[in-house]
Parts: C-alpha cells; structure tokens; sequence
C-alpha cells in the first residue's frame, strides 16, 4: 500500500467520524426542536381551550347580568304595585280610635257577657265575651229570594231575618220536621202537620240551637257551600264549629244576626 | 429448477454483506459519496431550521395568546365580580322587597282586621240603638238611632185602631194579649166604643215578609185523613195582614195594606194603618228585638 493510499483511508475516517457526529449533533438538534414545536402546540391547543372556556363562562356571566337586570325590573314593577303607605296608617289609626269608642259603647250594653254575632253579608259568625272575639267561623245564612207555591198562593222569602235573639234551647241528635216550603220546593205533595213524612234525621247535623220563630243555627250537609248564602233562613255552621259553640254557650245566649 | 428462497438474503454471512458493502463504496466516486453526506446533512440542517422556524413563530404565537388569556381572564375576572355584586343587590333587594311585602300586608291586615270589627260593632250597635217611637202628636212613627230620628212615616190611624170592630166578628187571634183581647170582647159584648191602653213599650218578636195564612185543614173522608194546605186567597190572616208584617209581642202589628179591608176588619189586632212604602221602609229598618215606644198613645175601636 502507498502512502497515498494510507492517508486517503485516514481522511476517509476522519470525514467519517465528522460526518457521523455533525449527523448526530444535526439529528439531534432536529429531534429537540420536534419535541420544542409539539409542546408549543399541545400549549396552544391548551390556550385556546382556556379561550373557549372563559369566553363560554363570560358569555354565561353576561346572560346572567342580563337576567338579574331583568329580575331587579321586574321586582321594582312589583314594588309600584304595592300599595303606598301614604296617609293609610293615619286613617287607621283614625279608624282604631273609632273601633275603640265603638267598643266602649257596645261594651257598656253587653256587660261582658258571651254573645254570638252573625254577619249575614258576608256569612261569618263570631263568638265573643263581651266585645272581645273568642272565635269566628264560615257559616251559610239565607239566600234570599222567594218561593211561591202555584197551589196555594203562599210566598216565602228565604232570609234571615236581622235582629237580636236569643238561643231558647238546645237539642242534640235533632229530628227536622220538614216545613211546607221544603216540599213546594221539591214539587211534592204538601202532608198534614205531624205527618211521619215530616221528620227527617240527620238534616240538621249533630246540633241545633233554637233562636225561635223557625230560626235555627244547625249542622250542615254541604260543609263545602259554608261561607256562601245558600240557606232558607237558619244559619248553618260547619261540624266542628257547631259542636263548639253548643258547648259554649247556654240557654239565653244573645245572639246578634246582621 | 431449483426454487429460490425468499430468506436467502438472511442467510448471507455479514462478511459477505461487508464486502459487497466495500465494493459498492469501492465502484462509487468518493466525490459522490462527499456529495450525498453533505447533502444529508444539508437536509438535517435545513430540516432543522424549518422546524426552529415554526417554532419561533408558534412561541410568537402562543405569547400573543397568552396575553389575549391573561386578557380575558382579567376581564372573566372582572365579570365574576360584577356578577357576584349583582347577585348580592338582586339578593338584598330581594330582602328588602320581601319586607316591604310583610310590612305592608301587615298593614293591610291590621287595617282589615280593624274594618272587620268596625263594621261588627256598628252593626251589633245599631241593632242595639235602633227603635220606632210612635207620635200621635204628629200622627208619625219614627224610626230613631239612639236620639237622631233617621226616618218618619205617616199612620193613619190616631188614636190607634184595634180590631176587630164593633160590628165585625173576631177572627182568631194569634200572638196577641189574652188581657186585651178579653177586654175587647168584653167592651164589644157591652156595646161600648172604648178607648184602649196599650203598654208604652213593645218588641218586635217576628217578621213575616208576606203574612201567611192559617193552618190547613185536615179532615177525615172515606176512613182516610184529608189534608188541605192553606190557601190565601180565602185566608182571613193573609187578607188582613198583606205584606211586611212585623208582629209585637202585644196586639200590635205593623203591616202593609190590608188584600181585604173586611179581613182586616175582623181580625183581631192593633194596627198603625201604613201603606206600603211606609211599611217596607219599616220592616228593612227594623230588627227583631226591636222596641216601639208608644208614649201617650190611645186605642180606639
């Protein structure tokens, strides 16, 4: 082998190794700046996730602001539509001084004693000691009107009367004894007095207070129609509140029906 | 033939892969092969400048995002706040406005309330207060409310009438004073036109807003029991009395004009003699219970 030959071979290995190693530090240099670009992009797909969500949370925020704005609006609207205080507390308090010297006068005739008050207007009856209220409940007073029977001539008018009474007795488990006006109004043939077809059991619930001259204050069927004007006459109160008031009252109870 | 392995290129010893190696670098022109590494590296160079590039560009790119993030996190940020202060005004005033509703419903309830008992009182007191005062001075009766005269209405009869007359036959008598009642009798069997007292005080005890007529008859025909409701137009009670009756607990009753001036002839009471109007405005004025002060007023048959 020539010397030539010998360093034409060294310069071969020489070049070799050089190339080899600027391929590794260029291969690596590559492969570094691959890993660089991918997390840049796995960054910006990060950030623009955060973008999305953000702005998503802010469009949310945004309709909800709106919505508030709305709710204040509406609640404000409200507000208007509450009555203003104004010169009502004055006018009560003119009323209060009112309903005190009326109390007093009414007090001075009722001495305390328990009576029983009936507002036929707006069906309620009250229990009161006095002029204190014990108690109020839904009762039915008469509905008005009248009945005419074709074959007689006779007319009822289906109120209750007004006035002061007094309870004249109390019954329990009481029999009705069915007047003539309840069969005209059924179109049935009108039976003598004392006639079995009079008595009727459990028309009158549990309870009857006799206030005299026809006029009952008395259980009802239609516990349901309590607070409307559907009676004949006699006031009909509810089970319980009957039961309360028998038990309360006595014989000579006053009773008030306006 | 001899069939040619697919695997024969495994099974060449590495020396000979070597050697064709060597000969393949022995056939190419140095030159060439300088050439071709170069070239590659080159390409790596290249490659990697590209690669940089893009990165540079993305790292500009992510900064710029980054500040838009930071951006929309301060004004996410900024929302948040707002929201949150909006949530407190809408939950205050919500507060505010729910004790502005109890407050006034209080009041409208108390308010309510003091109407309710109101209107009980002055009812209970008016029924209480209320009366009718007779007046033969000025031949009125009047409906008073404690000592205001609310309403007057003429009567007829001064000295009051009673009935029946002298020349009548008595009807029957129902609710009345078995006193006077005696007396009348007693006075028409005399043949004497006598004047009669009536007590100064009476009450209304019962309201008929059209008077009914007797009890029916029932009779026995054939061995079965006969019942005929009252009728009334043959009613003497009915006749007499009309409508708006309010019957005292003495003879006398308050009633519109007779249907039948010989029924109302025979049937036994006092009467005011009112007509209509007079007798409707007094029935819806007055209660049961209500009293009739007859100061000074005489009977007359």
């Amino acid at each position: 082998m020539t010397m030539l030959a010998h360093w034409k071979q060294i310069a071969g290995v020489a070049l070799t190794i050089l190339w080899t190693t600027a391929f590794g530090v260029l291969s690596w240099r590559v492969a570094h700046t691959a890993v660089k670009l991918r997390q840049e992009y796995e960054q910006t797909a990060q950030s623009t996730q955060t973008l999305q969500q953000e702005s998503r949370e802010i469009t949310r925020i945004t309709q909800e602001l709106a919505s508030q704005s709305h709710e204040i609006d509406f609640l404000q609207g409200l507000v208007n539509v509450l009555p203003q205080e104004k010169g009502f507390v004055r006018t009560q308090r003119a009323i209060s001084d009112e309903v005190e010297s009326l109390r007093a006068k009414v007090a001075r005739r009722l001495r305390g004693e328990l009576n029983v008050v009936v507002d036929t207007k707006a069906n309620k009856l009250y229990l009161k000691q006095g002029v204190n209220l014990l108690w109020q409940a839904d009762c039915s007073v008469g509905r008005g009107g009248v009945l005419k029977d074709p074959v007689t001539g006779r007319r009822w008018a289906f109120v209750t009367p007004r006035g002061q009474f007094e309870v004249l007795d109390k019954i329990e488990k009481p029999l009705w004894t069915k007047p003539d006006w309840a069969f005209v109004e059924t179109h049935e043939p009108v039976p003598p007095p004392g006639d079995p077809k009079r008595k009727v059991e459990g028309e009158l619930g549990a309870y009857v207070l006799n206030l005299g001259d026809g006029y009952l204050i008395h259980g009802t069927k239609t516990p349901e129609l309590l607070g409307h004007s559907v009676s004949h006459g006699c006031v009909r109160l509810g089970a319980d509140d009957l039961k309360k008031l028998y038990e309360t009252v006595s014989r000579g109870t006053k009773v008030y029906i306006y | 033939m001899d069939e040619q392995d697919p695997t024969i290129e495994n099974e060449i010893p590495p020396s000979t892969k070597r050697a064709r190696w060597e000969n393949l670098f022995k056939s190419v022109h140095p030159a060439l092969i300088l050439l071709i590494g170069l070239a590659i590296l080159w390409g790596l160079w290249s490659l990697q400048q590209w690669l940089q590039r893009l990165t540079d560009r993305q790292a500009l790119f992510i900064s710029g995002l980054d500040k838009q993030v930071e951006q929309l996190t301060m004004t996410h940020d900024h929302y948040l706040s707002l929201e949150n202060l909006k949530a407190a005004d809408v939950a205050r005033f919500k507060a505010g406005f729910s004790n502005t509703a109890r407050s006034n419903k209080s009041l409208f309830e108390s308010g309510l309330s003091l109407q309710e008992e109101r209107r009980l009182l002055d009812k209970q007191l008016e029924i209480m207060t209320t009366y009718l005062v007779v007046n033969p001075a000025l031949q009125r009766v009047f409906i008073m409310r404690g000592d205001q005269p609310l309403q007057s209405y003429l009567i007829d009869y001064i000295p009051l009438r009673s009935f029946p007359t002298l020349t009548s036959s008595p009807a029957d008598v129902s609710g009345g004073s078995s006193t006077l009642t005696s007396l009348d009798s007693g006075l028409q069997s005399a043949g004497m036109t006598a004047k009669l007292k009536l007590p100064s005080v009476v009450r209304i005890v019962s309201k008929e807003r059209f008077a009914h007529p007797e009890r029916g008859k029932s009779e026995v025909v054939n061995g079965q029991l006969q019942y005929t409701p009252p009728q009334v137009d043959t009613s003497v009670r009915s006749n007499a009395l009309g409508e708006y009756v309010m019957y005292t607990n003495n003879r006398l009753i308050i009633h519109g004009p007779p249907l039948n001036t010989d029924d109302h002839e025979k049937f036994s009471h006092i009467c005011l003699g009112l007509d209509l109007d007079a007798a409707r405005k007094l029935y819806n004025s007055s209660f049961i219970g209500t009293k009739i002060y007859l100061t000074n007023v005489s009977v007359t048959q």
